[in-house]
């Protein structure tokens, strides 16, 4: 276990080009729809003194008034941000299967990434629109069951608390269902480049490895995600310290940013690495199960 | 007639001779006596002499039967007619009969499903119901044949919620007849208010025959005012003496509207408890056996919290609020001279029932574990606490002007809140999202789809239930809006003289009107004028809404002489002229809405320099235009933000250059987030 962590570390580490084409490519996506955030500032209460309130932070009576009479332009940015995610999703499948490629290979170098990337493209597509809908069926046997009761509950139960209990109890519940299909998903994926199962067959050993090896892919996930979720918490942390309230500190925390946003694409690489090593070296080092696979 | 049982007969009278004898019971009395008013935290629900005129007063002996939720009662009530004409009519709330099917007017057109529940298919159990077994007058003719249920407001007459009793004998100008009333009702599972749920949960408000309020209607008639139940109305009871005995299980921890006077324990486990409090418009009651008890005391009021289990994180706060509000409206508008306060905060599958306003008892509304930087329990409390002050000590008609006391009540919230716990911080203060009480409320107005859509000062039973924000928050906007502009002093004067006036008695909105008038005429400095009919008929009795901005800033360079001039001989001489380094500065400002204030304008040039000017704010466009050796850089419109009421207070100002930080901060912000949410969507892909 620790030495597939320590593996994955070194793996994020060693893709540093692939982390940075993630990161640029995010970068690209999401800079045309902020300029537009800023242009529709501008336009709206850009020459407002009110504006300035929110340079300290949050502040209700200038939101408000901003959303109740130009609530409206947003509106055409958040569809545009549906269109941009749907890209971005698809541009994601193409760089999952260059980066598992290179990972199951060896081989961090640009032409693997770009085969990889390409061969497996149109597979992937529906390893993940699979799992996407396994994950819309979870969703529903767990919570939709809940929700819909919701009423009924608060009304019978004694106490919110045992009915908040229960959406907790749950909510981990579909949670660690979530990691069990992301990391299934990875393990698929890793089948089929690693040995060239069909989809359905990389389907069946994924989710029959990750079931198998539950508790050692969430650890994997987890520990990589926490990774994540502190370099999250330091930003809030600094933020709430200070915060981009003055000019130079809007340079200073838009850099922050931008290392955090490398920094979680890095953690991502190197889960997926983690996951992807934790299949392969489950197949060798397990001599039954190798050779019945030759 | 007043009953000897609404004061507290512990006068002592001698009844031996021997002098000893005359001491010893004396000491003995006394005793017991002080361990009395320890027992029940020294609770004197007395007023001698009386608030009030006292024209409708109740005694009731109470049967509660807790598997049935059902009540049985027997006393008397009484009436005391204060107007010059006789009555020859009763009419009696009969309110829990708007649960007792689905023709009722509280519950018909409501298609099965309101308040979010679906009421289609309740079983026979759960529908609540009121009825007057035996009504006589006292040593007189029984009237239980001479009742009817009336439909005043909407002629339906499936609604039972207001009962008729006609007289045999008419009861003259200035006297009092008693009568002898005995009832029975049943709470229906909580729709709205009164009602049971889990666990023998039970609030009992609306609960008995309540007398409607004889009055000198606008016409100049005198009439009962006593309308059917709504969706959207609530309560108008005229002012009396109530003495309660409720006799329950003993498992049930109660509370009630005024003191507990006595609790005496009886066979088969049951326990009789006694309640009384006079000079109040109403009774209610509440039982759970899971209620945890908090007691407090602020001067001379007992503070009684009654909060489930789950819930008791919040008694400290529910009790800081309380006494927050008992000391910010003794100071500002004045005393609250009865002895105790009740809040009961219901569990949550009993939250239909809480977030009300009674008689010296009120309800809450809490969640467990709701994080403290958010303080919807303190201003729940604040709101329902003050509604001791309007709607209870100033009756006013919740029915025909729920303005006049939501309104009121929800400035004053937001003020005590906004005091107490910071203008800007007031209702949330949470990880960096702040938000004031004050700001709340304004937004609650401002932020309506249409604010002109309707207005606050029309009956309740016709407004649209989404109309909240007329009543509640643009009311209380518009007080906001008298208070910065009046000045704090001023205001609470205003408030104080309402107040004194008022209280004990049924103001209209037409004698708050009438006192704001006479504070105007006496104050004609004021920047409101000689008086605030404009205002309210603007804002309350009409759809006006207020939208100052400014829009245009315009800096012309000026020019020494340039073109063709006469030269004096018949001809013509060119000059050629240069930017002399002076301005032609304007500013250009508009009023938007139909609702005209005075305001300042601030104008800043570039050099630094400040012009504040007076606007009488009347003109649709009004443009100031200086001659300046420096640009305007900004202007401000109202810069102290005195007029609340303005709904869009981001266009009142304008600057030469946009504020590009903040525009910064925000893209910036922008293209973090979605990079998050591209890394978020990547999760199975």
């Amino acid at each position: 276990m620790i030495s597939i962590i320590k593996s994955a570390f070194f793996a994020g580490l060693k893709h540093w080009k692939i982390v940075l084409l993630i990161y640029l490519l995010q970068l690209l996506l999401a800079v045309p729809l902020a300029m537009q955030v800023w242009h529709v500032l501008e336009a709206s209460i850009g020459n407002s003194l009110e504006i300035n309130k929110l340079l300290p932070g949050y502040d209700h009576t200038v939101i408000s008034d901003f959303l109740k009479v130009h609530g409206g332009s947003i509106t055409p940015l958040i569809g545009q941000l549906r269109w941009v995610l749907a890209i971005w999703a698809l541009a994601s499948v193409f760089i999952n299967g260059g980066l598992l490629f290179t990972l199951v290979r060896r081989s961090p170098n640009w032409l693997s990434f770009w085969t990889g990337g390409a061969t497996y493209f149109s597979r992937f597509l529906k390893i993940a629109l699979i799992f996407m809908l396994l994950l819309l069926i979870w969703t529903s046997i767990v919570l939709l069951p809940y929700l819909a009761n919701l009423q009924i509950n608060l009304e019978t139960m004694a106490s919110e608390k045992i009915v908040l209990g229960y959406f907790a109890a749950l909510l981990c519940c579909w949670f660690l269902g979530l990691i069990f299909l992301n990391n299934a998903a990875i393990v698929s994926k890793t089948a089929i480049i690693e040995q060239g199962l069909s989809t359905w067959q990389a389907l069946k050993k994924g989710l029959g490895f990750t079931l198998r090896n539950f508790v050692k892919t969430t650890s994997i996930f987890l520990i990589f995600s926490a990774l994540q979720m502190a370099t999250v918490a330091a930003y809030w942390w600094l933020e709430g310290r200070s915060g981009m309230v003055t000019e130079g500190l809007v340079i200073v925390f838009f850099l922050v940013q931008q290392l955090l946003v490398l920094m979680r694409v890095t953690g991502r690489v190197m889960m997926v690495a983690g996951v992807s090593e934790c299949y392969t070296t489950g197949q060798t080092v397990n001599p039954s199960r190798s050779a019945a696979q030759t | 007639m007043r009953s000897s049982v609404f004061t507290l007969d512990f006068v002592l009278f001698p009844c031996f001779s021997p002098f000893f004898v005359l001491m010893k019971k004396a000491l003995i009395l006394s005793l017991l006596l002080l361990g009395f008013w320890s027992a029940f935290g020294q609770c004197d629900p007395r007023f001698d002499p009386p608030k009030s005129s006292r024209p409708t007063s109740y005694v009731m002996d109470v049967q509660y039967d807790l598997a049935n939720k059902t009540v049985k009662s027997k006393g008397q009530v009484i009436f005391k007619n204060n107007s010059p004409v006789p009555v020859s009519e009763l009419r009696f709330y009969m309110y829990l009969n708007s649960f007792k099917n689905m023709e009722s007017s509280f519950l018909k057109g409501s298609g099965g499903n309101i308040f979010d529940q679906n009421i289609g298919g309740r079983g026979e159990e759960t529908w609540g119901w009121i009825k007057v077994d035996d009504i006589a007058e006292q040593n007189g003719a029984n009237l239980t044949k001479s009742m009817r249920y009336v439909q005043p407001d909407d002629d339906n007459p499936g609604d039972q919620s207001v009962l008729s009793v006609l007289l045999q004998r008419p009861v003259k100008p200035g006297e009092t007849a008693v009568f002898d009333l005995k009832f029975s009702a049943k709470l229906p599972k909580t729709i709205a208010r009164a009602g049971y749920s889990k666990d023998d949960f039970a609030l009992w408000v609306h609960w008995f025959p309540q007398i409607g309020v004889w009055q000198l209607e606008p016409n100049g008639q005198w009439a009962w005012n006593c309308h059917q139940f709504f969706r959207t109305t609530e309560f108008y009871g005229d002012f009396g003496n109530y003495d309660v005995t409720i006799t329950a299980p003993s498992q049930l921890v109660m509370g009630a509207s005024g003191c507990l006077m006595s609790e005496e324990k009886l066979p088969n486990k049951l326990t009789r408890r006694r309640f009384v409090v006079e000079d109040v418009i109403d009774f209610a009651w509440t039982a759970y056996p899971h209620y945890k008890v908090f007691e407090d005391k602020w001067q001379h009021v007992n503070i009684r919290l009654l909060i489930p289990p789950e819930h008791d994180m919040h008694a400290t706060r529910v009790i800081t609020a309380i006494k927050q509000s008992l000391e910010y409206m003794t100071e500002h508008v004045g005393p609250y001279p009865f002895a105790s306060i009740t809040i009961a905060d219901p569990p949550f599958h009993g939250l239909r029932s809480g977030m009300m306003e009674y008689p010296t008892f009120i309800t809450l509304g809490s969640f467990w574990n709701s994080p403290t930087g958010i303080r919807n329990v303190e201003s729940l409390a604040v709101h329902e606490f003050v509604h001791q002050y309007f709607m209870m000590m100033l009756a006013s008609n919740e029915k025909e002007e729920a303005w006049l006391d939501e309104g009121l009540v929800t400035y004053y919230e937001d003020r005590i809140i906004d005091h107490f716990y910071g203008q800007k911080t007031g209702y949330v203060d949470f990880h960096g999202y702040r938000m004031g009480n004050e700001e709340l409320s304004r937004n609650e107005y401002t932020g309506m789809k249409n604010p002109k859509e309707d207005y606050a000062g029309k009956p309740g039973w016709t407004f649209d239930s989404r109309h909240k924000g007329i009543i509640y928050s643009k009311t209380a906007t518009m007080l906001q809006t008298m208070q910065a502009v009046l000045g704090d002093d001023a205001m609470d004067e205003l408030m104080r003289t309402y107040f004194d006036r008022w209280k004990f008695k049924h103001p209209r909105g037409t004698d708050f009107f009438a006192v704001a008038n006479e504070f105007a005429a006496k104050n004609p400095s004021n920047a409101f004028g000689n008086n605030f009919d404009w205002l309210f008929k603007g804002v309350i009795q009409g759809t006006d809404v207020c939208d100052y901005a400014v829009s245009e800033i315009n800096n012309l360079e000026n020019y020494s002489q340039h073109g063709l001039f006469d030269d004096g001989k018949g001809g013509m001489i060119f000059k050629l002229g240069d930017t002399t380094g002076d301005f032609t500065a304007s500013v250009t400002l508009h009023r938007l809405g139909e609702l005209v204030f005075p305001l300042e304008v601030e104008i800043r040039f570039e050099d630094g320099t400040v012009k504040l000017e007076n606007w009488d704010g009347q003109v649709r466009t009004k443009i100031f235009t200086y001659q300046s050796k420096s640009k305007i850089e900004s202007v401000h419109i109202d810069p102290k933000q005195k007029i609340s009421l303005d709904i869009d207070l981001n266009n009142n100002s304008m600057t030469l250059k946009p504020q590009a930080t903040v525009l910064w901060k925000y893209t910036l912000k922008a293209v973090f987030w979605m990079q998050n949410l591209m890394q978020t969507v990547s999760f199975l892909i």
